[in-house]
């Protein structure tokens, strides 16, 4: 039985459909990733199962529970939003105790808890020390322990490492990942492909708030036409050209990534020399041309027609 | 019972913050002291006062010599007559009745008795025997009743012009009056024997009414800074992790007020002991009814900027609009200029306002009307936050379900 399962979600703000027929579900110790552009309906959709907003229409259930603002289903989540919503005046360990009280946690229970949740994520040390006096890396994982402090069933992390250094990055993908392997379920947002691919089992692709494929990174790849990414490097390559080279190669999808070009080609359609020759017409140089294993990133451009990052 | 645990949390928080921001705290003491001593000073100095010219009449002539008189008393709006008590009834003042009210209300501070047989002479010009007229005033407000008598003449010179005959001499002539006056001064128009009344109450000087005006203010200025966290809060989304929480919008709320009544319970006696070492204030005789009259006005002031910062989307917003609202309410409720030296329209006005209710609440403490005498204003400060905080409330639920940047 799904731990979460969400059916037919709608959500609109005047005429713009934020969230448009959104479903999916997550299993126990599950990661599931929503990796869409922003403004795709990413943060709405959990703001929507956090009870933070309410949904034109559609259904929510967690653990048989539907939502709403009872304690009940309240307790079940841990909520990571996407800004550092921390007090800064106070310590991590005020702002624990704060959080741990809002849960009813009291006493010896809760400054246990307070004390495993910080060395869950490696700021023990800091306890004592003014947030303000953070790194951003520090206070995203401050962020996280916050909604883990009375130990939820699912935990929604809105892009949860949105502006940290890669270093920080990795150290949160350590927590999030030990997390679900202590059974924890995860409800995972990001605009980074990257991400997603790495914790996610199943992710969900969404864009202009509708699910437009979701399964694990083999099913949406053979859901797709394209079997490979070709990344072509040249001096002076302009989306123009980049257009030409696609129309040659029969309209593949294409996009630009500063001064390399990403085009989806199935692997059967063409040959390397078919593209070289494409290339040359287009009146592109190449200095480098490499094929790669499709990624969720070829799966969005081929969804969308466009890269996750415009 | 886990609402009251949760907001004390949420208050804890606020305050432990603020505890932090030690300059902060001094920056928020600063403006009413300085306030109030430079208000108290421009208009009276550490003892002087403030006073309304209403002058109760008791016209026992009842001739048009006497009516004359009064008309003339009352043009130039500089004095405000009454001749009837202000029971329901309305009944004529008599001398007892008058006296009574400067003696025990402070209604009046000043009574004109015109005696009987006053037309047969109305001023030292008569050429007969000339009686003058009898004002009695607070025995504490000699300089209020001064200028009252001065009034008088200037009213009786006027009456005399109006009637004047070619023949007749002008004060100061050899001609002139024959009479002394008691108000002082040979080339005076009409003879005023006063008399001191002994008042019950205590006198309200300009150091007891600027304080009554200048607390309100200065916690309403003070609240929109709280306001000013709470807008701080939703915009870095701190309110909406917390609404993930098992709390309501109404719990943040009234988290964040309680720490501010606390704080402005704080401010409020640093000004009061303030008042009372500097300017000699009386506060140890009120201190039961101080507390509860402060402690209402805190709840309201709070609430209102509570109010506030969930109509206002941005600081900045809240900054003009609070600015504006707060000054204007200062203005009409008696924080700048003595609620009671306005006309009866803009002293009905104020009871629109926090400021209006809380001064007329401190005024009465003052006058040792006790719990009795605050009781209705406390009720009326308590319904007025309670009114804001429901109206926030469902304000900042709507707000918050309306989505993030709303």
């Amino acid at each position: 039985m799904p731990v979460l399962n969400v059916c037919d979600l709608h959500k609109s703000y005047g005429d713009l459909r934020a969230v448009d027929g959104v479903s999916f579900s997550i299993e126990a110790g599950e990661i599931f990733g929503l990796l869409g552009p922003n403004g795709a309906g990413k943060s709405t959709t959990i703001n929507i199962i956090a009870t933070l907003l309410v949904p034109d229409r559609g259904e929510v259930r967690l653990d048989g529970i539907a939502r709403s603002s009872s304690a009940a289903y309240k307790r079940k989540l841990g909520y990571v939003p996407q800004e550092i919503s921390l007090a800064e005046k106070l310590t991590a360990r005020e702002n624990l105790m704060l959080v741990g009280r809002l849960y009813d946690l009291s006493g010896t229970a809760l400054r246990r808890r307070v004390a495993e949740t910080l060395d869950a994520v490696g700021l023990a040390d800091r306890a004592g020390d003014l947030v303000k006096t953070f790194s951003g890396g520090m206070k995203r994982r401050l962020n996280i322990a916050g909604s883990l402090l009375h130990e939820p069933d699912l935990m929604l992390m809105d892009e949860p490492t949105a502006g940290v250094d890669p270093q920080a990055r990795a150290y949160i993908f350590e927590i999030v990942e030990r997390l679900a392997e202590g059974g924890r379920s995860i409800l995972y947002t990001t605009h980074y492909m990257e991400e997603a691919q790495r914790l996610c089992r199943r992710t969900a692709i969404i864009d202009h708030g509708r699910i437009l494929a979701s399964g694990t990174l083999a099913e949406l790849v053979a859901g797709i036409k394209a079997k490979r990414d070709l990344v072509i490097e040249a001096e002076g390559l302009s989306a123009q050209t980049t257009a030409d080279l696609a129309a040659a190669l029969g309209g593949v999808p294409w996009m630009m990534d500063g001064a390399t070009a990403h085009l989806n080609i199935a692997d059967t359609d063409h040959k390397l020399l078919d593209v070289v020759r494409a290339a040359d017409k287009a009146g592109i140089e190449p200095t480098t041309i490499s094929i790669h294993e499709p990624n969720l990133e070829t799966v969005f451009l081929e969804l969308t027609g466009r890269a996750l990052r415009d | 019972m886990r609402s009251i645990r949760i907001i004390l949390c949420l208050a804890g928080k606020h305050l432990r913050i603020l505890s932090r921001m030690r300059a902060i705290l001094a920056v928020m003491l600063l403006p009413g002291i300085v306030l109030y001593t430079v208000f108290t000073f421009i208009f009276a100095g550490p003892a002087g006062t403030v006073r309304p010219f209403r002058v109760a009449v008791v016209d026992l002539d009842d001739t048009p010599q006497s009516h004359q008189l009064i008309d003339a008393l009352s043009k130039g709006n500089v004095v405000v007559i009454r001749t009837e008590d202000e029971t329901p009834d309305g009944k004529p003042l008599t001398v007892e009745s008058a006296r009574h009210f400067i003696r025990k209300k402070g209604k009046f501070r000043v009574a004109l008795v015109i005696p009987e047989g006053y037309s047969k002479a109305p001023n030292t010009l008569s050429g007969r025997h000339h009686h003058g007229v009898e004002l009695h005033h607070d025995e504490t407000q000699a300089m209020e009743a001064d200028v009252v008598a001065g009034l008088l003449q200037m009213a009786a010179g006027r009456s005399l012009f109006e009637n004047i005959r070619p023949t007749r001499s002008l004060p100061g002539s050899r001609d002139g009056p024959t009479d002394a006056d008691s108000a002082g001064g040979q080339n005076t128009l009409i003879k005023i024997h006063k008399q001191g009344v002994a008042i019950d109450r205590v006198q309200i000087a300009a150091k007891h009414t600027f304080l009554a005006g200048i607390v309100p203010m200065f916690l309403l200025f003070s609240c929109t800074g709280a306001a000013r966290g709470l807008l701080d809060e939703l915009s870095s989304g701190e309110i909406r992790r917390l609404l993930a929480a098992p709390i309501l919008p109404a719990h943040i709320l009234l988290g964040q007020q309680i720490s501010a009544v606390i704080m402005a319970l704080v401010q409020c006696y640093v000004l009061y002991i303030f008042a009372w070492l500097v300017f000699g204030v009386t506060i140890w005789n009120i201190t039961g009814g101080l507390f509860v009259l402060t402690f209402a006005t805190c709840l309201a002031t709070t609430s209102f900027g509570m109010l506030m910062a969930s109509l206002c989307r941005t600081g900045e917003q809240l900054d003009g609009i609070g600015t504006t609202v707060i000054l204007a309410m200062s203005a009409v409720g008696g924080s700048m200029v003595p609620r009671f030296i306005m006309p009866p329209f803009m002293q009905k006005l104020g009871l629109f306002t926090i400021n209006g209710w809380a001064y007329d609440g401190f005024i009465a403490l003052f006058r040792n009307e006790g719990f009795a005498g605050i009781a209705p204003i406390c009720l009326v400060l308590v319904l007025i936050a309670a009114a804001c905080d429901i109206v926030g409330s469902i304000l900042l639920a709507r707000r918050l379900r309306a989505g993030p940047g709303n």
